[in-house]
């Protein structure tokens, strides 16, 4: 008995010793490299995933059939996190400890960002992602004070300008172009993204001197907002922002429009394709801001190519899959290795990268790109139109 | 708040309200006949918010053609889940707690396979109705709410005449105050069930195509019924009138509540309202308490 008993502990000792050897970070140096990405293929945004997913997967294909990044091919290993955090979290980690990838392309979704940085920072396989709230990149921001220095997350890379940069776009474009100055906005509270974008909007008005006169918020599974509306309407504001996902804003402008409300629509990116087709001339003279504006020439070849590929126009996280796969394999090369750690490096001094959205220059202090324009559109009737093609606006 | 804000928040409430007493006398009806809490009406809703999409986006632009045709595919979609999924447990003699359980499952699978199938576009009804707002001296009434209104009155009037006065109707409330007694009198309890989750199902149909008209339809549009859940439960579970009062009284209040104290404080007032409610009325506005709570 005392015997089997031993036996049994020095199986368990060996055992457990080669599960801690293994355990310990291996750099595949043969065979195809992985890249990671959690999307959100299902549930309420799934159409941003899978134009995300169909982006990579083009870029993906286009550098295999070149030979692919030092002579190996690239393969990416993809789960649905169905804009759920948990779910999120649950792909990372099943990324950077089962399939051992390079480097992950995260979901969108800020919410999902927000639960992954925290893992990304432990697991130190770097993210990069679209989501917009500046705390998936620089966890200490302030939102009272969003120029104060703080240290980024080193593992998690922001590929567009973020909520505040966005905000400040559409608010600067409203205050000197359009010539506003008092402000409402309805978002919702229970989406970060939306959240923040209300923050930097409202610090960005503020700040120039003109001036708030409502901010309502409603509730994540809420469709009708007509008792928000119904006060806005009241207080005659010239602008109106709200910078929800694409149902809710949809929703708010129908709404909006039957209550008879004048104030000028501000939008968010979400404003953009299919905004158009589920609002329809509801969204008549609103303003918003966007990554590119599809009748920007210099983009056209991007049009053709994935129209190409997949028989239908491109919207626009097809152009983040495009992009953001592209800088990650880019850091790959620049490194020379998978080593996660290494491609982080080459992440953060990533300089001049040549995206669809525009030249990308990370900022190792935020890990967010600097000085990246965006386009100001606008909708008449349901036809959206380039109000600006390339807009910084002015320092608050 | 001035007065007219005042009344425009009340009408705003009522005509949404108007659409969750629709779901309440849905989910009242299967309450007092099975005594279960039918969670699949949700499902049934999402259900007919796509169908009654697809036939007015692609089939036929009429909303009148479409909007009857969906109310009646939700009514034959009520009848199927009864037959498959609820009608052998009944038969087994399963506690009813087996029947929420599959009532929960089924309007997961719906949402579900929406999500899989359909979630990544975004579906809108046509317009048909082009200029939608109407201005009744300081009050702005959307059209599309009033028209919701209407339907929701006129088919809730039409059913409660058709328990009140009709033999159908008369087995129904028959079997619900007693399931196996009126077998004994040759009644069909199995066909009075079905008709009772037609009625149920066509309630849900015309929810569904009044969510999808109104809203952007999506998976997730059936979840609405919560907001029909409670008026029940406020109304008194399976009671048409207290449903009906329910459905508009929380309508109103809801929206008088975002007015004032805003959307993230108006759940906790309202659930903690109905808590209490509950306590000092168990058996809600209008309702006589119901055998088995669930």
């Amino acid at each position: 008995m005392k015997r089997t008993v031993l036996l049994l502990l020095a199986l368990a000792l060996i055992l457990g010793s080669v599960s801690l050897i293994s355990a310990t970070p291996q750099v595949e140096e043969a065979g195809p490299i992985k890249v990671g990405m959690y999307a959100d293929l299902s549930a309420g945004t799934a159409q941003w995933g899978t134009d995300a997913e169909k982006g990579a997967r083009l870029r993906i294909k286009e550098v295999n059939e070149k030979g692919g990044i030092m002579g190996r091919q690239v393969e990416l290993v993809l789960y649905d996190c169905k804009l759920s955090p948990t779910e999120a979290v649950k792909a990372y980690s099943r990324l950077a400890t089962q399939d051992k990838v390079a480097a992950v392309y995260g979901s969108l979704i800020s919410n999902s960002a927000l639960a992954v940085s925290p893992v990304a920072a432990q697991s130190k396989v770097p993210v990069v992602a679209r989501a917009m709230d500046e705390r998936a990149t620089t966890p200490g921001f302030d939102p009272d004070n969003p120029d104060a220095p703080i240290d980024p997350n080193p593992y998690f890379f922001l590929l567009q300008p973020s909520c505040f940069q966005q905000a400040a776009v559409i608010a600067g474009y409203a205050i000197d172009e359009l010539g506003m100055s008092t402000f409402a906005m309805l978002y919702n509270k229970g989406n970060a993204y939306a959240e923040y974008l209300a923050k930097g909007f409202s610090y960005y008005v503020t700040k120039r001197g003109k001036k708030m006169v409502g901010t309502f918020e409603f509730q994540s599974g809420d469709v009708d907002y007509k008792a928000q509306l119904t006060k806005i309407k009241a207080l005659k504001a010239d602008g109106l922002f709200i910078p929800n996902y694409v149902t809710q804003n949809a929703n708010a402008v129908k709404q909006a429009h039957e209550l008879g409300l004048t104030a000028t629509f501000l939008g968010n990116n979400s404003w953009y394709k299919p905004m158009d087709e589920v609002a329809g001339a509801a969204a008549d003279g609103a303003y918003f801001p966007n990554n590119i504006a599809f009748d920007d020439p210099s983009i056209q070849w991007y049009f053709q190519k994935y129209q190409a590929e997949y028989g239908e126009e491109p919207r626009l996280h097809s152009f983040s899959g495009w992009d953001d796969v592209g800088f990650i394999l880019e850091a790959i090369k620049k490194a020379g290795s998978t080593d996660p750690d290494k491609v982080r490096d080459a992440m953060e001094g990533t300089r001049k990268f040549e995206g669809i959205i525009g030249t990308i220059n990370i900022d190792p202090k935020t890990h967010r790109p600097v000085g990246l324009p965006m386009s100001v559109l606008y909708f008449e009737g349901d036809q959206i139109g380039t109000a600006a093609l390339k807009y910084i606006p002015k320092k608050p | 708040m001035n007065w007219n804000i005042l009344l425009q928040q009340i009408l705003n409430g009522i005509s949404l309200g108007g659409v969750y007493a629709l779901m309440a006398v849905g989910f009242g009806l299967i309450f007092n006949v099975l005594k279960f809490s039918n969670f699949s009406h949700g499902g049934v809703v999402t259900l007919s918010a796509y169908i009654g999409f697809f036939l007015s986006q692609h089939l036929l632009p009429s909303f009148l053609v479409t909007f009857l045709l969906t109310a009646v595919a939700g009514g034959l979609a009520a009848v199927t889940i009864e037959r498959l999924v609820f009608r052998p447990i009944r038969r087994k003699g399963y506690p009813v707690s087996m029947l929420i359980v599959n009532s929960i499952t089924v309007a997961m699978l719906v949402q579900q396979f929406f999500a899989v199938t359909l979630g990544s576009d975004y579906y809108t009804y046509p317009v048909f109705i082009k200029e939608t707002a109407l201005h009744l001296g300081n009050l702005t009434v959307s059209k599309i709410y009033l028209l919701m209104l209407g339907i929701s009155a006129v088919v809730l009037g039409g059913l409660s005449y058709v328990i009140r006065k009709t033999k159908i109707g008369i087995a129904i409330r028959a079997v619900s105050s007693d399931i196996s007694t009126p077998s004994l009198m040759g009644v069909n309890v199995d066909f009075v069930i079905s008709v009772a989750f037609f009625f149920s199902g066509v309630l849900g149909g015309i929810t569904g195509y009044l969510l999808g008209m109104a809203f952007t339809v999506d998976p997730f549009i059936g979840s609405m019924i919560l907001k029909g859940i409670i008026a029940s439960i406020i109304g008194g579970m399976g009671s048409i009138l207290g449903g009906v009062i329910a459905g508009l009284l929380l309508g109103a209040a809801e929206s008088l509540l975002i007015a004032e104290i805003g959307a993230a404080l108006t759940p906790i007032v309202i659930y903690g309202a109905i808590i209490v409610l509950l306590l000092i009325r168990p058996q809600g506005i209008a309702g006589k308490i119901a055998e088995v709570k669930a």
